[in-house]
């Protein structure tokens, strides 16, 4: 069968395409051969660098320290420790700031800026995401002068909030909003970038139809943009819930940085930490990070199955 | 199928993939060969020399530097970590790792994390070597302060050696003493609380309260039982005890106006009170640090300090000082050339070039005096007033009253402090109350380490 | 409630510049504190500009540190991210592409699993890590950095959803009709319309492996090997302000000051690529490919 001659101009495409068949059904199985070959290196890298090492820590979760099978065991000495509940209760508290921040902002300043002639918008994703630059130990070094109400910027708001020495900024009650805050000022501009230019992707045609109709621009986004970029807010949001949950660096490093004001332990993770490094006793931190993994699952289960992030239309 | 004639977008996009690919190959070609100059360099000349890998930390640079130059018979790995510093688990976290995979630990290392003795020492770590079994002689280990080697020694072994001490003394200002019409420097915390008000009303603070270090400076400085091991195993966190409630009662009785919530290293405690300390019950080590603060430097020259003798607790209480960190150095049991190793840190803990060049006052006792004359010729220490100490005599009283029944624990005591007592403190509460909050807590993390407690 | 639209623009505009305050206020305050010595970084305001002189002087500190560490540092950084991107961007766009836009048994376990090892707490996979690079030998050299930053699932996905949602099905239904092989699907139809999702991913897998502390601290044990990252955890613990448990003699110290370029000298690289990126990103790659 001659294989007839393929243009790779889309116009020309298109009008080829008229008074074909549409389903590709004869290409199917090799299709599918040549699939396992698109993802196979990534499937090796996969094996060797996901499934491996998550594999081994469930088996160290469910393994006893010198081997033999602890089942339950590891878990239950992790959730009666005395850090346990607090941890959790902490990285609530966070999780409910941080993911309203999350899909609300981001959101906001995507649309926004999506609106904005595209060189004026360029110089405000920049500015959005250079704090993103700033990883660990950088942004929390700027944030301790940040937070501090003789040295900051901020100073008259703190001022007003009654703090007059960083002690009182970092009280306990106010962490989980600072952290939050903290994690949002280095997050947030990658996402707006990526919810950027997945709004970028929309046809202009769309768009402009939309205008044509009536729609004025917060129609327009709420009903037009938003839909479309759907998979792409369903996949933050997932990341961000698990990624919340998994909170280490900020609570970790602003301890250290400040002798110790901020307990080692404030988070999950960061009690996932202690038992496995200072404890020596991977088994037991095994079990805390499986309790986190199933937490991300359980909220990604239900964002993937009630968005069919999955499937392909 | 034809050749691709295509739109110009298409052509640039197959040039800039083609380049793109390019750059890539060539960035992992050069990793390629990164990777074997690194291979090629750590199998090359096989030394005849003997090999010490030495983990040091910033400050130590000048010590090893000066071991270096002083044994070129033997080959130095030099790797700069951070001490462990502030109990962020350095060591911890490598030798979880090296005891799993059985190489990568060093022959000595050096720690700034005083309970670091009791954490690398036992199982399951199990690296710190002993010490006084063999590698150093009783003759050198019997030189160094009375009671320094109280960290390092688990059940009668000593593990590490004392770097520096960071003994408390009481650091006193002539010049605002006379300001403030304190005529004398207090022998007793009764007499320094009572100053409190007079150095309050011209606006002066006799020290600070609410950073980490409080139950190191306060109760272990009058044997409050906040961290005694009293057997192996087993652990006495008593702060209901006279000794830790009549301190609290003390401190609380002093106005926060004379003895404020404040650390000093904050930014801003410079600026608040550089040149207006007039005591400061504080580490060996903080001397130096006065005369830098806020603007001491410009407008107040008298921002120098002096050392007094530790205070005891009314005129009979005991003749204790507590202790602000202090280095120490570890020989690990892991090592393959173990006298070698016991003899690096015996020089640089001993040796003269080594100390005189050290950050703190040294643990062992022959070096102190060069160490100390060279701190007081650097014009950074205050001169004492008549009938008060030379510097040389306050440290090394201070050095040997530091009380050894205060036991290196595998948790940071002063980290549960900072973390659960400090916002206590800062929010307007009491040392009382923060005594209890450090005792149930600090109670709760033994346990979990495995610890017996009781009280 | 109803308001004119020039009011809801001025709103626009007020809340657009609270955001750019909050996310660069800090990052000029990072500049200006560059310009000044420490004790002044303390007693002066925060938006107050130093000498140009203290600047050289922060450099000068700041790469002579422990015997000029800092450039190498650097080095090592840009070859573990390029040498990470390189490998990352060879797997995860083909991966991509196949998930959306193929057909095959185990399409969707694959992505299952995928997220599954994304939403694994990275303190858990540490010790397997370690472990595995060992067994090849290969802990503190650049491959056991290298290596597993080029396992970039967060990249896969990302194609994965760019292609499944941008990529018009026609298109390619009609390609595999006329007997177009998956391959030059891949390479001449979707590939050109995938340039803002190729420097989207390139990007952030830069950013992720330049920014990465916790793997090479683990894995590289040689000073000579550190990243840049991990020299800025050394610098800060060497700072007396953040440390100073043991203060050492003053010339080994780092300062505030240093520690702001060091900041900035770290981060340098990642504004740069993002300023390239940048380009890309912004156009529409759809603009005329749907055009009847």
């Amino acid at each position: 069968m001659t294989v007839p001659p393929v243009a790779t101009v889309p116009g020309e495409r298109s009008r080829a395409r008229r008074g074909r068949r549409s389903d590709g059904a004869a290409s199917i199985g090799s299709s599918r051969r040549t699939g396992y070959l698109f993802v196979g290196l990534y499937v090796v890298l996969l094996a060797l660098f996901g499934i491996a090492p998550t594999a081994y820590a469930i088996y160290l979760a469910l393994t006893k320290v010198g081997g033999g099978f602890a089942w339950g065991a590891n878990f239950t000495r992790a959730y009666e420790d005395f850090r346990f509940l607090p941890a959790f209760e902490h990285i609530g508290e966070y999780l409910a700031i941080w993911l309203l921040a999350e899909a609300t902002f981001i959101l906001v300043l995507a649309l926004m800026l999506h609106s904005l002639a595209r060189r004026t918008s360029a110089a405000f994703r920049f500015l959005f995401y250079m704090p993103g630059a700033l990883a660990g130990a950088a942004s929390v070094l700027v944030w301790l002068f940040m937070l501090d109400p003789t040295l900051s910027p901020w100073h008259f708001l703190l001022s007003a909030l009654g703090f007059s020495q960083i002690d009182l900024v970092l009280l306990p009650s106010h962490l989980p909003l600072i952290f939050a805050i903290m994690a949002f000022w280095t997050g947030a501009g990658g996402w707006i970038v990526v919810m950027y230019g997945a709004l970028n992707n929309i046809p202009d045609e769309l768009l402009e139809a939309a205008k044509l109709d009536g729609a004025n621009a917060f129609q327009s986004a709420v009903r037009i943009k938003l839909p479309l970029i759907k998979k792409w807010v369903v996949y933050m949001l997932i990341l961000s819930f698990a990624g919340g949950t998994q909170l280490f660096v900020e609570p970790q490093l602003v301890g250290q940085a400040t002798a110790g004001l901020v307990s080692n332990t404030w988070s999950p993770n960061q009690l996932a930490y202690y038992i496995a490094f200072i404890n020596d006793n991977f088994n037991e931190a095994a079990a805390i990070s499986v309790t986190l993994l199933v937490l991300g699952l359980v909220g990604a289960t239900l964002l993937v199955w009630r968005t069919k992030l999955f499937e392909i239309n | 199928m034809r050749t691709v004639r295509s739109t110009n977008g298409s052509n640039r996009w197959v040039r800039w993939h083609r380049r793109a690919l390019a750059v890539a190959t060539c960035a992992s070609l050069a990793s390629l060969s990164f990777v074997a100059a690194g291979f090629g360099s750590t199998g090359a000349s096989a030394s005849t020399k003997p090999t010490l890998t030495i983990w040091y930390d910033t400050a130590r640079k000048p010590m090893v530097e000066a071991y270096i130059k002083a044994h070129p018979k033997v080959h130095v790995v030099a790797v700069l970590k951070d001490g462990d510093s502030n109990g962020d688990g350095t060591y911890q976290s490598a030798f979880a790792l090296y005891n799993r995979v059985g190489h990568g630990w060093p022959d000595i290392y050096f720690s700034e994390q005083n309970n670091d003795a009791a954490s690398l020492a036992q199982p399951p770590f199990n690296d710190a070597a002993v010490l006084n079994k063999g590698l150093v002689s009783s003759s050198i280990l019997n030189k160094f302060a009375h009671g320094s080697a109280g960290l390092c020694t688990i059940g009668g072994k000593v593990y590490c050696l004392r770097n520096d001490l960071a003994m408390n003394v009481l650091w006193y200002n002539p010049a605002l003493m006379a300001q403030d019409g304190i005529t004398s420097v207090p022998t007793t915390w009764q007499e320094w609380a009572a100053d409190g008000a007079l150095a309050a009303a011209k606006g002066d603070i006799i020290g600070t309260q609410g950073d980490s270090w409080d139950a190191d400076t306060y109760y272990w400085g009058n044997e409050c039982p906040l961290s005694n091991e009293t057997s192996p195993g087993t652990l006495l966190i008593n702060p209901a005890s006279t000794n830790c409630t009549e301190m609290a009662s003390l401190l609380d009785g002093v106005s926060r106006t004379a003895l404020p919530v404040a650390y000093m290293f904050s930014s801003t405690f410079g600026q608040q009170y550089g040149g207006k300390i007039v005591f400061y019950p504080g580490a060996a080590w903080m001397g130096g640090v006065f005369p830098g603060l806020g603007s001491c430097k410009t407008t107040n020259p008298d921002c120098t300090m002096a050392a007094g003798y530790p205070m005891t607790f009314g005129a009979s209480g005991p003749s204790v000082t507590g202790a602000i960190g202090g280095g120490l150095w570890f020989v690990s049991s892991h090592s393959k050339n173990l006298k070698l190793a016991a003899s690096a840190v015996v020089w640089l803990d001993t040796n003269p070039a080594s100390q005189n060049i050290s950050a703190g006052f040294p643990a062992y006792g022959p070096d102190d005096a060069s160490w100390v004359a060279t701190q007081s010729a650097s014009g950074s220490y205050a001169s004492p007033l008549a009938g008060e100490p030379t510097l040389a005599q306050a440290f090394s009283k201070a050095a040997n009253e530091i009380w050894a029944s205060w036991s290196a624990v595998p948790y940071a005591n002063d980290q549960i402090w900072a973390s659960d007592v400090v916002p206590s403190l800062a929010s307007g509460g009491t040392q009382a109350a923060g005594l209890g909050i450090f005792g149930s807590d600090a109670a709760n993390l033994a346990r979990s380490d495995g610890f017996q407690v009781h009280t | 409630m109803k308001l004119s639209r020039l009011t809801w623009r001025l709103v626009g505009l007020v809340v657009l510049l609270g955001f750019t305050a909050f996310f660069f206020v800090p990052v000029i305050w990072v500049l200006l504190a560059t310009t000044k010595t420490d004790t002044q970084l303390t007693s002066w305001g925060p938006f107050t500009f130093g000498t140009l002189g203290h600047f050289v002087d922060a450099w000068k500190a700041l790469f002579g540190f422990q015997s000029d560490a800092m450039v190498g540092w650097l080095e090592n950084s840009a070859i573990y991210s390029f040498g990470g991107v390189a490998i990352a961007i060879i797997a995860a766009i083909p991966a991509g592409y196949g998930l959306a836009l193929t057909q095959f048994i185990g399409r969707r376990t694959l992505l299952a699993i995928t997220l599954v090892t994304m939403i694994m707490p990275a303190t858990a996979l540490v010790l397997p890590l370690f472990l595995e690079m060992n067994s090849v030998s290969l802990t503190d050299t650049p491959w056991s950095v290298i290596l597993p930053f080029s396992f970039f699932p967060f990249g896969v996905y990302l194609c994965y959803i760019f292609f499944s949602s941008t990529i018009p099905k026609d298109l390619l239904a009609a390609a595999r009709v006329d007997g177009c092989n998956e391959w030059r699907v891949f390479r001449y139809i979707a590939l050109p319309l995938a340039r803002p999702v190729v420097a989207l991913v390139a990007f952030f897998a830069f950013v992720a492996d330049w920014n990465n502390y916790y793997l090479p601290f683990v894995m590289l044990s040689d000073n000579s090997k550190l990243p840049v990252q991990v020299g800025l955890e050394y610098l800060i613990s060497s700072t007396e302000a953040f440390n100073p448990g043991n203060p050492g003699t003053g010339a080994q110290l780092v300062h505030r000051p240093e520690l702001a370029l060091a900041i900035l000298v770290a981060i340098a690289p990642v504004a740069i690529v993002f300023l390239f990126a940048q380009r890309t990103l912004v156009k529409g790659m759809l603009a005329g490919a749907t055009k009847e």
